[in-house]
């Protein structure tokens, strides 16, 4: 059944908590993680339309949604209203299928907001009741009919019972003590049989007759709170004595209506900072669902609330989850004698190499010795220009034996592994701290060519997958994005991504924001010139201050 | 025919301060409680993610622990009393997720440090491992640049909590274990690539010379810090926690 239902607020308090089994926390704490902290839901257009026409019969600010963790499914439902922000939460294991959990939910939203908290934990347990009969009745036909075949076949076979001596002999009739099955099954799985049940309901009922009295009265009692529909409280601005008033000193009720009349400012300004519309579009549906039923502060008009809202969910969105701290990672691996693997990937001509080269010569000022390693085998001249790099690095470096350049020249598909591990041989041969590895460009909708990345990446074993992205390509980042992402097998992702280009765009830095919203992988470098030092680490305050501007 | 009347100055001046006065009024009635609540003295509750910061804020500012926790989404604040004589106090619990901190207790800090009259750090004592090491270091950097900023700094107390579980490290262990890991980030924040910022050349160096005069012989120690960061064990879910009312108290006072 349920393994766990709990009512919290976002501060953290838990209000209510129904827990038959152990303390699922960490299912919850994910679930909180990934859903209510960052959450990106990247729709179409159509399917964004498609989902407001549907939307519509919901009340404002509840918002309801499932998520999948581990074995275990999680339903929730979150309301968002002036006064009441709460999250109700149903936790069960995935392979159950509950029937209509939203409605569920519903229901028990409204007898909570309802009644008091006694009240409450009795109606919960009837809801729950009715809840996991309705599924027994579903369940039940199938299941009866499944048993008595078993029991058919069962049946043909005779059971043997072994005396002490070894020999053993036959019984013909019903094999009923054998078979478990039906009476160890009622009280464990629920998946009792209808007239069982019903004969349980009778024993209750003769038992405690005071008992099952109150049961009726409860249920009467939650029917009725159910029934009362919401009050369509009309609390617009202007049914208010100086209501009209709110919209220039705050304190006024946000409501769909005002949404829609900022939105589509704050996506034209969004588009135009380089955001792809339906990125813009989904951040901006975030920001409704966080900012309808809420009030303005003091002095602020809508328009602003939504601006400093947004600003908010780039800052919640570009701030990566943990950070990555790439020279104690190296200080470790280094530290047991291996080389750290970075690869580099990305699409033609968004600055592999030169930021290779960039990243290169940063570790080079720390001291650690590096070996560039050429497997792009496909363009010519690309092992060229990875030479001119490594001559320059070399003669900028402190020590002249700092860097080294492993080739093998061109070639096909299967060479670029064959380079990739043998760098990685030659490296841990010679003592060497880090591995670059710098692959071909490739367009990231062409499967031929994305195809042998996953192979690369298993045979490789890169510590780091670099994804460089440009600062300069629009809407398609999102799909670039997405499909590097994929391209390394179901277990492994991108680590990162480094920006490059960032000098040529000014201010308009929205394919940041698309790289990151596509797949959730942080950004931790910035190229903003032409020099080897022109690498930067991103700082979200600017990077924000910019795309606000 | 065309006699214009003299223009009523009197009366145009009366009705205009008339309009201004109902704005007024008004604003104020709509507003009463966050035009008139004048910043107070503020503590503050931080830490890493499940350390006990909600528990803790629910036992000082109510008296008991919540049903259960769960991971916070929004910060809390509450006011906490602290007898007649001292006075009552706000106090913030933010979540100790990194992207919320961003959203929340960074800001917050950087706009209120004047009336932050301490910081209470959480740190769970039972699973102090050396990855925990490295995150809750790299979290009080991010503090002490902000807090450090101002003449005398800010107070903290790192709280370690659960601490007499079996598995718990003590105090002292967790000072020295964080000592040397923040002097080995602050090396490595020197080696770090620059942040990207709008007027080039203005760095994140700033910070580890803030930090810098809390060095003696190339160690990191707390006690050179311009703020006093003390440290207090105990365990909230046991109610142990007179660490840190005295902790408060004594902020408090002075």
């Amino acid at each position: 059944m349920i393994d766990q239902f709990l009512i919290f607020r976002p501060t953290g308090q838990v209000e209510f908590n129904y827990q038959p089994g152990k303390n699922l926390s960490n299912v919850v704490n994910a679930f909180i993680d990934d859903i209510l902290v960052s959450e990106r839901n990247l729709k179409t257009f159509q399917q964004a339309e498609k989902d407001d026409a549907q939307e519509v019969q919901d009340e404002e600010g509840v918002t309801v949604g499932s998520y999948h963790i581990d074995k275990y499914s999680v339903e929730y439902l979150s309301v968002n209203q002036q006064h009441t922000k709460l999250v109700f939460v149903m936790i069960h294991v995935s392979v159950l299928t509950l029937k209509s959990p939203f409605e569920f939910l519903r229901k028990i939203k409204t007898l909570y907001l309802n009644s008091d908290h006694d009240k409450f934990e009795q109606f919960f347990r009837l809801t729950l009741e009715t809840l996991e009969q309705k599924k027994e009745e579903i369940k039940d036909a199938p299941q009866s009919e499944l048993k008595e075949d078993k029991k058919k076949l069962k049946g043909t076979k005779k059971s043997r019972k072994w005396n002490p001596d070894g020999t053993f002999y036959e019984e013909n009739d019903e094999t009923s003590d054998l078979d478990f099955s039906t009476d160890s099954s009622v009280p464990n799985n629920g998946s009792a049989n209808l007239n069982q049940l019903v004969g349980d309901k009778a024993h209750f009922g003769s038992k405690t007759k005071t008992g099952e009295f109150l049961v009726s009265d409860l249920s009467q009692e939650m029917d009725k709170i159910l029934s009362i529909t919401p009050k369509a409280k009309t609390t617009d601005s202007t049914s208010q004595p100086f209501g009209f008033l709110r919209n220039i000193i705050g304190g006024k009720k946000i409501t769909k209506e005002d949404i829609k009349k900022v939105k589509s400012a704050l996506s034209t300004h969004l588009i135009k900072k380089n955001v792809a519309p339906d990125v813009a579009n989904s951040l901006i549906s975030e920001i409704e669902k966080e900012l309808v039923g809420s009030t303005t502060a003091n002095f602020t008009s809508v328009q602003d609330t939504a601006k400093k809202s947004l600003e908010k969910q780039l800052i919640k969105l570009l701030t990566p989850n943990n950070s990555i701290d790439l020279l104690k990672e190296i200080q470790a691996k280094t530290s047991n004698n291996l080389p750290y693997v970075i690869s580099v990937v990305g699409v033609n001509g968004v600055g592999k190499s030169t930021n290779l080269s960039k990243l290169a010569y940063w570790l080079l000022q720390n001291n650690y010795r590096v070996l560039i390693t050429a497997c792009d085998t496909f363009r010519s001249g690309a092992v060229e220009q990875l030479r001119t790099h490594v001559n320059n690095l070399t003669k900028l470096s402190p020590d002249q034996k700092q860097i080294e350049l492993f080739e093998g020249g061109y070639g096909g598909a299967d060479l670029v592994a064959k380079i990739a591990t043998g760098a990685i041989k030659y490296a841990k041969q010679n003592n060497f701290d880090i591995v670059l590895l710098d692959t071909a460009g490739r367009r990231h909708n062409d499967t031929q060519l994305m195809a042998p990345l996953a192979s690369f990446a298993k045979a490789a074993n890169p510590d780091k997958i670099i994804m460089v992205g440009e600062a300069l390509v629009g809407t398609d980042s999102v799909l670039q994005a997405q499909n590097f992402n994929k391209a390394f097998g179901p277990n492994r992702h991108l680590d990162f991504f480094i920006v490059s280009k960032c000098d040529t765009v000014g201010d308009l830095i929205g394919s940041m924001v698309n790289l990151v919203y596509a797949t959730g992988i942080p950004i931790l470098f910035v190229g903003n010139g032409q020099t080897y030092t022109d690498l930067r680490t991103l700082s979200v305050d600017w990077a924000v201050s910019m795309l606000m501007s | 025919m065309f006699e214009v009347a003299p223009p009523d100055y009197q009366k145009f001046i009366v009705s205009l301060l008339l309009a201004l006065a109902v704005l007024l009024v008004t604003s104020v009635l709509f507003n009463r409680k966050r035009i008139f609540n004048a910043s107070r003295p503020v503590f503050v509750i931080s830490g890493p993610k499940s350390s006990g910061k909600t528990n803790l804020f629910e036992l000082l500012t109510k008296g008991d622990l919540p049903v259960l926790t769960v991971s916070s989404v929004e910060p809390n604040s509450a006011t906490l009393n602290l007898g007649d004589q001292i006075g009552s106090y706000d106090v913030y619990d933010f979540p100790g997720n990194e992207k919320l901190k961003s959203l929340y207790l960074y800001p917050f800090l950087k706009k209120n440090l004047s009336c932050v009259k301490g910081i209470i750090y959480m740190i769970d004592a039972s699973q102090f491992s050396s990855e925990y090491c490295t995150e809750v270091a790299q979290d009080l950097i991010r503090l002490y640049e902000i807090t450090e900023s101002v003449p005398n700094g800010i107070d903290f107390q790192l709280f370690c909590n659960k601490c007499d579980l079996f598995t718990s490290k003590k105090w002292t262990t967790i000072k020295s274990l964080l000592e040397s890991e923040i002097a080995q980030l602050c090396k490595r924040q020197i080696l770090n690539l620059s942040q990207i910022s709008a007027k080039d050349g203005q760095s994140d160096e700033a910070i580890v010379q803030q930090l810098a005069s809390s060095f003696r012989d190339g160690k990191f120690q707390f006690e050179l810090l311009e703020g006093n960061t003390e440290f207090g064990q105990g365990n909230v879910h046991k109610n142990k926690i007179e660490m840190v009312t005295n902790w408060l108290h004594e902020k408090a006072i002075n």
